[in-house]
């Protein structure tokens, strides 16, 4: 199946699961639950497998870019739309036990099928893709398409088709007895009373008006009953589609279905960034490197704070950082309600989005490719010096820590605030040494402001903007901790700093 | 089937507006006394005249069209009952057959309303029958016009072949049902097909049915969802043909719908003439005054007040040959503000198209009338008073369309005087500049004793006493005011 494969640059692949604490933590299965809302398990599933190459990343930027392509995106809209149709069809054939019925259903099917490859095939030799993973699959539709099994099936269900479109017959109702007859000659009744009134009510008719039976979905016996007649009435139709049930049984081809349950990962996905492009905001494909001081992110915004402000991205807070000063940790401290949480879980999701080979919500980017993303979130609980709250909480990281590697991201969000602070400053310096040792780059969120002056620390914090009352912008920058300024800025923002008195006083 | 109608003429545009402030008009005219007068316990015409009323003429054609429809109405009376009575009963065929076209199986929709379509057309012809018999006695345009569409539409020749066609449907004789396979082998496209009995030529039909093989299948007994199946068959095969008869029933319903709501107009305003016959006053069919002359109005009265008050009434005049503000002051009592009343209503009538209470009445088309009479409940909030009165003039003033008349009781009595008078000032003056016509009953002294110095923007008018110092309920203009001095209160309570 792989040689088809448009996800997967390998026949023998291997992935990596996202942990489900990460996924619960970044909010990401929110995320997922949204733009997923319509893929089968199979395709969401792909959602948590981060690629285990940077040239696997690559190989499905490619896909994504023609995807991305107008005409290619339409055409594979028409296609994935019309495979819905025929998988709706084999569903219906398997609930169906009227022998007519399941005949016609399953040369619809076909014919559907038949029909949807070939316009596919045609569509994609006019179109430009140029990626590997398209090129590759175009190869086999062809081939596929042009297979003498494949164009058999096509003309014998189409033949069929046409010859019971073709067939028009009468019902005359009298009490219990139903007469079944050819065509009948005469009038419509609607038109009829349409123009025998029309001098005294001049009305329009040419309403579209439904024509198929209310209980439409299931086929009953008296239709049964009736095709049977029909079936009597034209055998040189009924016999070939009879055979045609026989003989084909799976239609459908294994690596076409692959296909299509591959490209709605994309197009989920797609669908997704254009709502938000609609609304202002951007992605970028991201460039990768191997070493963390090469990354290199501008502009980067939370997705879930950009879907849910549905009109104003304009307020959506951006941030860029730069690693280029080899530190192996970024400590953020600042006011609550700053926007650190926001940054840190920007952070993790862009290196999420790019893993996956999809575009990321930056301007523009250079990511290191991550191994693997975990996440340490306080809990709700406030328990004051419960030990053995603590206890959980040392555990847990222990067991993240097990599973870290150089290649790591990893994300702690106020560690330890439920302990002493003195217990707090010294743990957090302990885990700190811990996760150094192994070569990830963490991202602490957290009031300790000890660890943002620790050697190999990337000291940011949350921005005041310059106004009196010093609200804060939502921006994290690059600085020092400064516990005095905040001090002041919320002051400021209660009317009651040393210059509010001194101006109320002084009168 | 698209008659004239009897209230807006082909010639004019259909120049109507639609009254924002009905409600407000209705509360302040008392129109709730006109309109008893003129449904006489008849809820349809009731329900007919308050959408009438809500939308005034504002062109001459349309006003002097209806009012020649309204003189025949009056000299016709039994013919205007006659058509009422028919094409009402038209109308109530549906209520026989109500069980078969409420259903919501299209097929027996289909056999129902074919039967309501069949009693109807029986209606038409007596309709075409009362025309053809009226056609000569009426003189209006309106009347003539729509006699002479009834007697085109419902030729007695054509109405009986149109019944033939419904009875084929009713019982059910020349009607088969066409369809054909879709996807998954399901019948689509079930069609009711109408196949004309050939009467000339039986033996082809018999032949033609020989001819080729059919077969036929029976349903098993007691085979009810076999039943109900072939039912649904039924109704998706008439749904066309139901949907189809059901448009021709509305359509034709529309027709005598749009009738019987403009008799019934003019039953109402038939009813209110004799009403005012009997209590012995006068009425007068308008004119729309012309360059020369603005308002020329002699003798005009309430109609409510007439009513409520057995006939007793006072008719007042009111000459004015440019456009003016009037101003209306004078004691309590003194019929300010019937007089006020007696003008909008008489207003009201003339661009409904109607007759009207004066003896002679000569005055200009408004694209609205607007009163403003604030309410008596509003006294106990005194706080505020003002600031919501200010707001429910602006309120009435942001719905002006065009050129209005606007009746003015007490306004801007809820501060004092000087203020009163000179918020008062500002407004009736920007009306007056802006076009609009103003006729305000006011105690404001400040604003009075300036207006009557200036004769040609105000036009003073004062309630008269007899000599035993009673109010006469006449109204007259006047070019000096005495105000009421209170030295003498004073000294009555003090001396």
């Amino acid at each position: 199946m792989g040689r088809s494969s448009i996800l997967w640059e390998d026949e023998a692949h291997t992935s990596v699961l996202i942990p489900t604490k990460t996924s619960t933590d970044l909010l990401y299965d929110d995320l997922i639950n949204y733009i997923a809302r319509d893929l089968s398990e199979r395709s969401r599933s792909w959602f948590y497998c981060l690629c285990c190459s940077i040239s696997e990343a690559k190989f499905r930027q490619e896909v994504y870019k023609d995807l991305a392509d107008p005409y290619v995106n339409k055409i594979i809209h028409k296609f994935v739309g019309k495979f819905d149709t025929v998988k709706r069809l084999v569903n219906l054939y398997e609930k169906s036990f009227y022998v007519h019925e399941k005949a016609r259903i399953k040369v619809d099917a076909a014919l559907s099928y038949c029909k949807a490859l070939i316009e596919l095939c045609h569509d994609l030799t006019s179109s430009k893709i140029a990626s590997r993973g398209f090129r590759r699959f175009y190869g086999y539709l062809s081939d596929y398409t042009n297979s003498s099994a494949f164009t058999d099936m096509h003309s014998e269900a189409a033949a069929i088709v046409n010859k019971l479109t073709d067939i028009e017959y009468s019902l005359a109702i009298n009490g219990n007895k139903i007469r079944v007859d050819t065509k009948p000659h005469g009038q419509d009744l609607s038109q009829a009373l349409a123009i025998q009134f029309k001098p005294l009510a001049d009305i329009e008719v040419d309403l579209p008006m439904a024509t198929e039976i209310r209980t439409k979905g299931y086929f009953d016996h008296i239709q049964a009953q009736v095709i049977h007649n029909l079936a009597k009435l034209y055998p040189d139709t009924f016999g070939p589609l009879a055979q045609f049930d026989k003989k084909y049984t799976e239609f459908i081809d294994p690596v076409i279905e692959s296909f299509v349950q591959e490209v709605h990962f994309y197009l989920a996905f797609m669908r997704f960034a254009d709502e938000l492009k609609n609304k202002g905001a951007y992605f970028c494909f991201p460039k990768f490197c191997q070493q963390w001081s090469e990354e290199n992110v501008q502009d980067a915004y939370d997705l879930i704070l950009a879907s849910k402000m549905c009109e104003n991205f304009e307020e959506v807070v951006a941030n860029s950082w730069d690693l280029s000063a080899k530190c192996k940790a970024i400590v953020i401290t600042g006011a609550n309600q700053g926007g650190k949480t926001t940054f840190a879980r920007s952070f993790a999701l862009t290196h999420l989005l790019a893993c996956l080979g999809l575009p990321v919500p930056c301007k523009k980017a250079t990511i290191a490719f991550v191994d693997n993303i975990y996440t340490h979130f306080r809990g709700e609980e406030h328990l004051e010096a419960d030990m053995g709250m603590l206890e959980a909480e040392l555990v847990a990281l222990k067991e993240t820590l097990q599973s870290v590697s150089g290649k790591s991201l990893v994300i702690l969000n106020e560690p330890f605030s439920n302990t002493q602070s003195y217990n707090a400053v010294w743990l957090s310096e302990k885990v700190m040494e811990k996760l150094m040792a192994t070569g990830c780059l963490s991202i602490w969120v957290t009031f300790i402001d000890e660890l943002a002056r620790l050697p190999y620390v990337l000291s940011m914090i949350t921005e005041i903007s310059n106004n009196d009352i010093g609200t804060p912008t939502f921006r994290i920058i690059y600085g020092q901790p400064s516990i005095i300024s905040n001090a002041i800025a919320i002051a400021q923002q209660h009317r009651i700093s040393y210059k509010d008195i001194v101006d109320l006083l002084a009168k | 089937m698209n008659w004239p109608s009897l209230l807006y003429c082909i010639d004019a545009k259909t120049n109507y507006y639609q009254c924002e402030n009905w409600a407000d008009l209705f509360k302040d005219l008392n129109l709730h006394i006109l309109f008893e007068s003129m449904a006489q316990n008849n809820p349809y015409i009731m329900e007919v005249l308050s959408k009438v009323f809500t939308y005034i003429c504002v062109d001459r054609e349309t006003i002097y069209y209806r009012q020649s429809v309204l003189k025949d109405c009056i000299a016709h009376r039994e013919i205007l009952n006659e058509l009422y009575n028919t094409v009402t009963n038209a109308l109530k065929t549906e209520q026989n057959h109500y069980w078969l076209v409420l259903s919501h199986s299209p097929y027996s929709a289909a056999h129902g309303t074919a039967g309501v379509l069949n009693e109807m057309l029986e209606y038409l012809v007596t309709l075409r029958n009362i025309s053809a018999k009226a056609y000569d006695l009426f003189e209006s345009q309106g009347f003539k016009a729509l006699f002479a569409a009834v007697m085109r539409d419902c030729n007695p020749q054509y109405i009986k072949s149109l019944q033939k066609l419904l009875r084929a449907v009713t019982n059910d004789k020349n009607v088969v049902i066409a369809a054909k396979l879709g996807p998954g082998n399901q019948g689509i496209n079930y069609t009711a097909v109408y196949i004309p009995t050939r009467d000339t030529n039986m033996l082809y039909h018999v032949l033609n049915t020989l001819k080729h093989a059919h077969f036929t299948f029976t349903l098993a007994e007691r085979d009810e969802a076999g039943a109900r199946i072939l039912r649904d068959i039924e109704d998706t095969a008439y749904s066309k043909a139901a949907s189809t008869l059901s448009m021709i029933k509305q359509e034709i319903y529309k027709s005598l719908e749009q009738l019987r709501q403009e008799l019934a107009f003019y039953l109402g305003c038939t009813n209110l003439y004799d009403v005012l016959q009997k209590l012995g006053v006068y009425v007068c069919f308008p004119s729309i005054s012309g360059a020369t002359s603005y308002y020329h109005i002699c003798g005009v009265y309430d109609p409510c007040l007439a009513i409520a008050n057995n006939g007793r009434v006072v008719g007042n005049d009111l000459d004015l040959h440019t456009a003016k503000v009037v101003l209306i002051t004078g004691r309590n009592g003194g019929g300010k503000t019937t007089f006020l009343r007696s003008i909008g209503v008489a207003q009201l009538m003339m661009q409904i198209g109607m007759f009207v209470c004066a003896r002679q009445f000569e005055g200009p088309i408004w694209t609205g009338i607007f009163t403003h009479f604030p309410r008596l409940e509003d006294t106990q909030l005194k706080h505020g008073r003002l600031s919501k009165e200010l707001a429910s003039i602006r309120a009435i003033v942001e719905k002006v369309r065009g050129p209005s008349l606007f009746l003015l009781n007490e306004s801007f009595q809820s501060t004092n005087d000087r203020e009163g008078s000179a918020i008062a000032a500002q407004l009736i003056r920007a009306l007056h500049d802006v076009g609009m016509g103003v006729v305000y009953v006011t105690f404001l002294s400040e604003l009075l004793s300036e207006a009557i110095k200036s004769s040609n923007l105000f036009y003073v008018m004062n309630t008269m006493i007899d000599e035993y110092e009673n109010p006469t309920y006449t109204i007259k203009p006047v070019e000096k005011l005495y105000f009421q001095n209170a030295s003498h209160i004073f000294n009555r309570v003090f001396g």
